[in-house]
C-alpha cells in the first residue's frame, strides 16, 4: 500500500503536492521541497487513514462550551481546553491560532453571530479577534495560493516573549508585506503567534481602512503603542524605512532606504526584546512602479497635510501580479549582549540590521530564477 | 449612596470645602456627598440641576468679586469642577471665559488666601485631544500635542495654570483628575443622550475606540481623591477596557446609521435643534477613538471604578429600553 501511495505521489507536480498538504493542513508546507512534501504527505496518509477504517469517522473538533443567552458559542475549542479563544481558551492577543480553528469558511456563521452579539472584549489597541480571523482567512488565500510564500529560518522567531521583527518595506499600492509577515508567523511558526504590525497615520485617516486595520491587530507607529505591545510580551512587526521604502522607483527595488532614527533599537534596549531581521522578496514586483512623481505627492499632501510623502509612485497594474514571495528570518539579535547602549549604539545597531537585511536580499535575489 | 460600594475610608475631620461648578450634575452630586460631613461652599452662576442643602453662592467665576469671596471664606479644600464644556448653552466665548478666566481667578485667589491645603481639579481625557497622529495608548506622561478643539484647549490652559502654580505652593497638593467620558442616565450629558437615540448617526468608515466612566464612578473618584490622604499628580480616571463605537451602539440595542461626512453634519445640526448637540471633541472621539491608560489611577491613587466600560454602557443603555 505504501509503495502504491509513494508512486502516486511521485507522479504529482509540486503545486499539486502543496494543494494536498494544505488540505491536510501540514505545518511548514510552503517551505518544503518536493521530496519533503511527499514524505510528509505519506506519513500523514498512513497515520490518518487508520482510524477511518476502524469505525468512527475523523474526530470532530471540540466545540466551545461557553453559552451566551440560550445559544452555545459554536466555535471550535483550543486543543488543550474546552473553550475557544474568545472565551478564554488561549490568549488571542498573542496566539494567532484562529478563533475558529483551522476549518475554513464554514465557521463564518458562528463568527458573524459572535460579531453581532459583541460579548467578547477587544484590547486597548483595538484587536478584534473575530475580525482578525476573517482577515486571516482572506490573507491565507494570498499567502498560500496567490503569492505562494516560501519561508526560511522561521525557527528564529521566539516562541514566547517579546520580539521585534524588522523587515524591508516594498511595494507601491498596498502594504502586502506586513500582511505576509504576519501570515508567515501565524501559519508556519512552531507556535503560531500574532504579529502586531505598526504603520503610519495614513491608516488612521482612510475610511474603512482605519478600523479594519486596527481590528485585525495592527497599531499606530508611536512609541506608546510599540512599548505596550512589547511590555505585554507580543511580537512587533516594524518597517523602519517607512514611506521611503514603500514609494520608491523600480530602479531602487530591494535597495533598503535609510532606517530613520532607529526607534526599534531604542525599544529593544528599553524592553529587552530580541530583534529578528527579516528579508522579504516579491513585494517590489506585485505592482511594478512606472515612475515616481513629486507633483502627485504634493496633491496627496493637500488632502492629507500630515503626510511626509516626498514622491508618489505610479504603478502599472490595478490587479496585483501573482509574484512568488520569499521570506527569510535571520538569526535573532539579543540586545543584552551588545556592548554599548548609548545613542550612537542605536544608530550602529540599526545600520547593522539594515546591512544584514540588504545582504540577505542580495543573496535571495541572486538565487531567484523567475519572479513568478 | 457611597456606603454600599465600600470603597471610601472613614471620613477625615470636618473641612471647609469650596466646590465650583456646583450647578452642574457632577457638582451637585459632589456637594450632596460632602455636605453631611463637611462645611461646603457651593459656587456657580446658574440654577442648580441637583438639589442640595448647602446654599449656592451665585458668582460668575471670571469676576474679581468671586476671587474676593474665596479669599474671605478661607476654604481648606478646593474642588474645581467648573471645567465643563458649556459652549452649547453659553456660546464659545462666554464658555471659554467661564472656564479659563474662572480658573485663573480661582487659582489666584487660592494663592492669596493661604488657607488651602488641597486642590482637586476635574479635567477630562479630552485634554489629549484625538486625531490620526495620536498614540493609541495615552498615559499621564504622554506629551500633550496635536490639534485641539476649543474645549480641549480650555482644559490644556487650566492644567497649565495648575502646573504653573505648583512650584510656588509646595505645601499644597494638587490632584488633577482626567476623567474619561462620563456616561449614565441621570447625567444626561451630550454623549449619553446622543448614544441613547434609537438610531445613532455615525461617520461612515470610522469606528473609534471609546472608554467610558460610569456616572457614579466619576463622583466616587472626586470624593475619593478629596477624602483619602492627598496625592499629588495627574491621573487618568476611566472604566476598564474599551468598546468600539459600533459595538457600544449594538450593546445598547440601538441602530447605527453610518453616514458620509456632509450628511452626518446635517444630521447633527438637525439633532442640535432638538437639543441633542454632539460637541466637536466628542465627534472627533467617535471618529478616531482614544484610550487613556489607567495604571497610575490604581497604583498611586488607589482608586478603581466599580464599573468597566462595558458595564457602564450596559447599565445606561439597557435600562431604558
Amino acid at each position: 500500500m505504501t509503495s502504491r501511495l509513494d508512486a502516486m505521489l511521485g507522479g504529482l507536480t509540486k503545486e499539486e503536492l502543496i494543494a494536498l498538504a494544505r488540505a491536510a493542513s501540514l505545518p511548514g508546507r510552503s517551505s518544503m521541497t518536493k521530496a519533503q512534501l511527499s514524505a510528509a504527505l505519506l506519513e500523514y496518509l498512513e497515520t490518518e487513514t487508520e482510524p477511518e477504517s476502524s469505525g468512527p469517522p475523523l474526530p470532530r473538533p471540540n466545540r466551545c462550551s461557553s453559552v451566551t443567552g440560550q445559544h452555545p458559542c459554536g466555535l471550535p475549542a483550543a486543543s488543550d481546553s474546552d473553550r475557544c479563544g474568545l472565551h478564554g481558551g488561549y490568549d488571542v492577543s498573542d496566539l494567532a491560532i484562529p478563533v475558529a480553528g483551522k476549518l475554513g469558511f464554514d465557521t463564518w456563521p458562528a463568527l458573524a453571530r459572535q460579531l453581532a452579539l459583541a460579548t467578547y472584549d477587544v484590547d486597548p489597541l483595538g484587536l478584534d479577534p473575530v475580525i482578525a480571523d476573517m482577515v486571516w482567512h482572506m490573507m491565507n488565500f494570498l499567502y498560500f495560493d496567490y503569492f505562494r510564500v516560501e519561508v526560511e529560518g522561521i525557527e528564529n522567531v521566539p516562541s514566547s516573549g517579546p520580539g521585534i521583527l524588522v523587515a524591508n518595506h516594498a511595494g507601491a499600492a498596498l502594504p502586502y508585506d506586513g500582511a505576509m509577515l504576519a501570515a508567515a508567523v501565524a501559519n508556519d511558526a512552531a507556535v503560531p503567534r500574532r504579529v502586531r504590525v505598526i504603520g503610519t497615520e495614513i491608516f488612521n485617516m482612510l475610511p474603512f481602512v482605519s478600523h479594519l486595520y486596527r481590528k485585525s491587530g495592527a497599531a499606530f507607529a508611536a512609541r506608546d503603542d510599540a512599548t505596550w505591545i512589547l511590555n505585554h510580551g507580543h511580537l512587533l512587526g516594524v518597517f523602519p524605512e517607512g514611506v521611503a521604502g514603500f514609494q520608491k522607483a523600480q530602479s531602487q527595488a530591494y535597495q533598503t532606504q535609510r532606517f530613520g532614527r532607529g526607534g526599534f533599537v531604542d525599544l529593544a534596549f528599553q524592553t529587552g526584546a530580541k530583534i529578528i531581521p527579516v528579508a522579504i522578496i516579491g513585494g517590489e514586483e506585485v505592482h511594478p512602479v512606472l515612475f515616481t512623481s513629486k507633483r502627485l505627492a504634493q496633491l496627496v499632501r493637500m488632502v492629507f497635510p500630515e503626510q511626509r510623502l516626498e514622491e508618489m509612485a505610479v504603478w502599472l497594474n490595478p490587479i496585483p501580479l501573482p509574484v512568488k514571495w520569499k521570506l527569510k528570518f535571520l538569526p535573532a539579535i539579543d540586545v543584552s549582549t551588545v556592548e554599548h547602549t548609548d545613542r550612537l549604539a542605536v544608530l550602529e545597531l540599526s545600520e547593522a540590521v539594515r546591512s544584514q537585511i540588504q545582504f540577505a536580499l542580495n543573496d535571495m535575489l541572486a538565487d531567484r530564477d523567475s519572479i513568478f | 449612596m457611597l456606603s454600599g460600594r465600600g470603597q471610601l475610608p472613614t471620613l477625615t475631620p470636618v473641612e471647609r470645602v469650596l466646590v465650583t461648578g456646583a450647578a452642574s450634575w457632577i457638582g451637585g452630586r459632589v456637594v450632596q456627598e460632602l455636605e453631611p460631613h463637611h462645611e461646603v461652599i457651593a459656587v456657580d452662576e446658574f440654577e442648580p440641576r441637583m438639589a442640595f442643602a448647602a446654599r449656592l453662592h451665585r458668582y460668575s467665576m471670571d469676576s474679581l468679586d468671586f476671587a474676593q469671596f474665596v479669599i474671605d471664606r478661607q476654604p481648606t479644600t478646593v474642588i474645581h469642577l467648573q471645567t465643563l464644556d458649556r459652549s452649547a448653552e453659553l456660546g464659545a466665548t462666554r464658555s471659554r471665559d467661564g472656564a479659563v478666566l474662572g480658573a485663573q481667578a480661582l487659582f489666584g485667589a487660592i494663592e492669596r488666601a493661604g488657607s488651602v491645603r488641597q486642590v482637586i481639579v476635574k479635567s477630562d481625557t479630552a485634554v489629549y485631544s484625538t486625531g490620526p497622529r495620536h498614540a493609541s495608548i495615552l498615559s499621564e506622561s504622554t506629551r500633550i500635542s496635536g490639534r485641539a478643539t476649543r474645549y480641549e484647549r480650555n482644559l490644556r490652559d487650566i492644567e497649565r495654570f495648575v502646573a504653573d502654580l505648583k512650584p510656588s505652593m509646595p505645601d499644597v497638593t494638587f490632584t488633577v483628575l482626567r476623567l474619561g467620558p462620563i456616561f449614565g442616565q441621570t447625567v444626561a450629558n451630550p454623549i449619553s443622550r446622543y448614544l441613547s437615540l434609537p438610531v445613532v448617526p455615525t461617520l461612515m468608515g470610522f469606528d473609534g475606540r471609546i472608554q467610558l466612566l460610569y456616572e457614579d464612578d466619576a463622583v466616587d473618584a472626586i470624593i475619593f481623591a478629596s477624602q483619602t490622604s492627598p496625592v499629588d499628580g495627574i491621573f487618568n480616571i476611566a472604566g476598564d477596557g474599551i468598546l468600539y463605537l459600533s459595538r457600544l451602539i449594538r450593546i445598547g440595542r440601538r441602530i447605527p446609521q453610518p453616514l458620509p461626512s456632509p450628511q452626518l453634519r446635517q444630521a447633527r445640526r438637525l439633532l442640535a435643534t432638538a437639543g441633542i448637540a454632539l460637541p466637536e471633541h466628542t465627534a472627533n472621539l467617535f471618529k478616531y477613538g482614544r484610550y487613556a491608560a489607567t495604571a497610575r489611577m490604581t497604583a498611586e491613587l488607589g482608586f478603581t471604578p466599580a464599573r468597566t466600560t462595558r458595564q457602564a454602557a450596559e447599565r445606561t443603555l439597557r435600562s431604558r429600553t
